[in-house]
This record gives C-alpha cells, structure tokens and sequence, in this order.
C-alpha cells in the first residue's frame, strides 16, 4: 500500500533506536579506553605543567554546569516532540545547540589556555593522552550541535513528523550520551587529578 | 503559534510516551544534577576531606549522575530490556576494559 510505503514501519524506528543503544554501547568502550590510557600516562609530565599546574576547576565546572542543563533543553525538546508541538521544540534544540557551542568555547579557550602554559599534544604522553580524551569528546560535541542545527533545519522546512521525528529522538540519545561521557571526565580526570 | 495537530499519528506517538516524564520533572531532575555537581566541586576543596574517602565520594556521586541521565533523560528505564542489556553490557565492558588495561601495566591503585 502506497501510505505504508511512505512511512516506515513501527518495528523500523525500534531497530534505528536498538542500533543507535548498540552504537552508544561500542562509544562507552572507545572511552573507556581513552580514560584507561589517559590513567596510565597523567603522570608522565617529561618535565611539562601537570594537572596540578593547569586544571582550572571552577571554570570546568562552569562548563559541565552548562552541558548538564544542554541535557535538560534536550530532554525538553524531546517532550515538545511527544506534545507535537513544533515550535517549543525548535525553541529548545537552538538552546541546546547554543548551549553546546558555549561549551565548545570554554574548550577552545581552555586548550588555547593550556598550549599558552606549555602543554602541547607533544609536550609529554598526559599531554597527548588528555588532548586526546578531551579533544575527542569535543569533537563528539561538535558533530552533536551540527546534528542539533540539521534538526532545526529541517523543522522549518518540512517538519518534524512522527517518521522524521525518531530522529529528534536519536539525536537526543546521542547528545545525552556526550553528556554522560562528560561527567565521567570531569571526575575521573579534572577532579580526581587535583 | 502551538502546532496541535490531531491525527492518529500523533495521539500513537502520545500514546507510547505517556508514561515519560513532565517538564516539571525534568527540571527538578536537572536541579538535582546541578546540586551534586556543586556537591562534587565543594568537597574537593575540604582540607581534611581526601584520600580514600574523597575518591570513593567522587565516583560515588559521578555514579549518581551518570545513572540519572541514563535513566531518566534518556528514558532507557522505560525502554524494553534489549536495550538496557545492550547499553549496560557495553558499561561493563567499558569497565572490564579500564580495570583490565590499568591492572596489566601495574596503576590500578595508583591512578587517583
């Protein structure tokens, strides 16, 4: 039938979802390598700044405030989807994306910050394993605020129907996982280094 | 403008998120992630408050807030349980990885 051709079916949207759990899952272990490595080298400075010297803990802290509440205009975006209404929904993916590339400019400046004091990617093996870390969770966040502006896009030309709209809710699993890996970070490695 | 439109797209989407949350929730949801936060910064700065103790805090409440946006932002609680084993399966062997990694070179003990 021509109308079941045009939208995809219930059991479709659950594997999109199921796939997007399994995709999460092989995320969590390609952090979890990432902060296992960076562990094994937060001590090997080669003479360079260590955390001791460099981490600014009141400003990470301002930037994890300010990805938690992305978490919130998310969710809040995801629940306008479910009441269907669309302008509330675009209201809150812009603040989450906005609220996404504040926290890229904390990173931005924070990184600017560090090379300023010495620390290069090549410095020592914790500069190259906390770039590494934080650079690709930015990067992650990177890739989620272009995510966020497709979704607005595609809000104002066609709308955010049921069928398109899994993909608000595929979105939001995704830049909530980025939050999470962000608390795991910013305890493991900014707070527990200090 | 409010969009409203009412078809039966739209009450079956409804329908399978009616036992998701209120914004009102979400909020106080995420004041709470905000207090622990506070919490997590605060007790850093306690001279007397390190050691064991002050790891063991740390990751206790990190814990705390890592399950509460799994579970309530990201609705995995309310989702069928091939998607909670999927993504916990793929928790734990992001920590068999960790204890794994830091125990074949010795720093397991040694990294906080």
């Amino acid at each position: 039938m021509a109308i079941e051709a045009s939208q995809p079916a219930a059991s479709t949207l659950d594997i999109r979802k199921t796939a997007m759990w399994a995709f999460l899952a092989s995320e969590l272990m390609f952090f979890g390598g990432l902060i296992s490595t960076f562990l094994l080298y937060r001590a090997r400075t080669n003479g360079g700044p260590g955390s001791e010297e460099l981490f600014d803990i009141p400003f990470t802290s301002v930037s994890s405030f300010v990805l938690l509440m992305s978490s919130l205009t998310m969710v809040l975006a995801h629940n306008a989807w479910e009441r269907n209404d669309e302008r509330q929904l675009r209201l809150w993916l812009v603040a989450t994306a906005s609220l996404g590339m504040v926290f890229l400019g904390g990173q931005f400046f924070e990184f600017s910050t560090f090379v300023h004091e010495g620390l290069k990617l090549d410095t020592s093996p914790f500069g190259s394993s906390f770039y590494l870390l934080t650079g690709f969770h930015g990067a992650h966040v990177a890739v989620g605020v272009l995510m966020l502006s497709a979704m607005v896009i595609i809000s104002y030309r066609v709308g955010l129907t049921k069928a398109r709209g899994m993909n608000v809710e595929l979105v939001a699993l995704y830049w909530h996982f980025v939050d999470i890996i962000w608390i795991v970070i910013f305890t493991v490695v900014y707070l527990l280094q200090v | 403008m409010t969009a409203t439109t009412e078809n039966p797209e739209t009450e079956e989407v409804q329908e399978e998120y009616a036992d998701h949350l209120s914004p009102a929730n979400y909020w106080g949801i995420a004041l709470f992630l905000a207090v622990v936060t506070a919490v997590e910064v605060a007790i850093t700065y306690i001279p007397d408050f390190d050691g064991t103790v002050l790891v063991v805090s740390l990751l206790v409440l990190g814990a705390v807030k890592f399950l509460t946006v799994v579970a309530f932002f990201m609705h995995l609680k309310y989702e069928p349980f091939t998607m909670n084993f999927m993504f916990y399966f793929g928790l734990l062997g992001a920590l068999a990885l960790f204890i794994a990694v830091l125990l074949a070179f010795e720093a397991l003990f040694d990294s906080f």
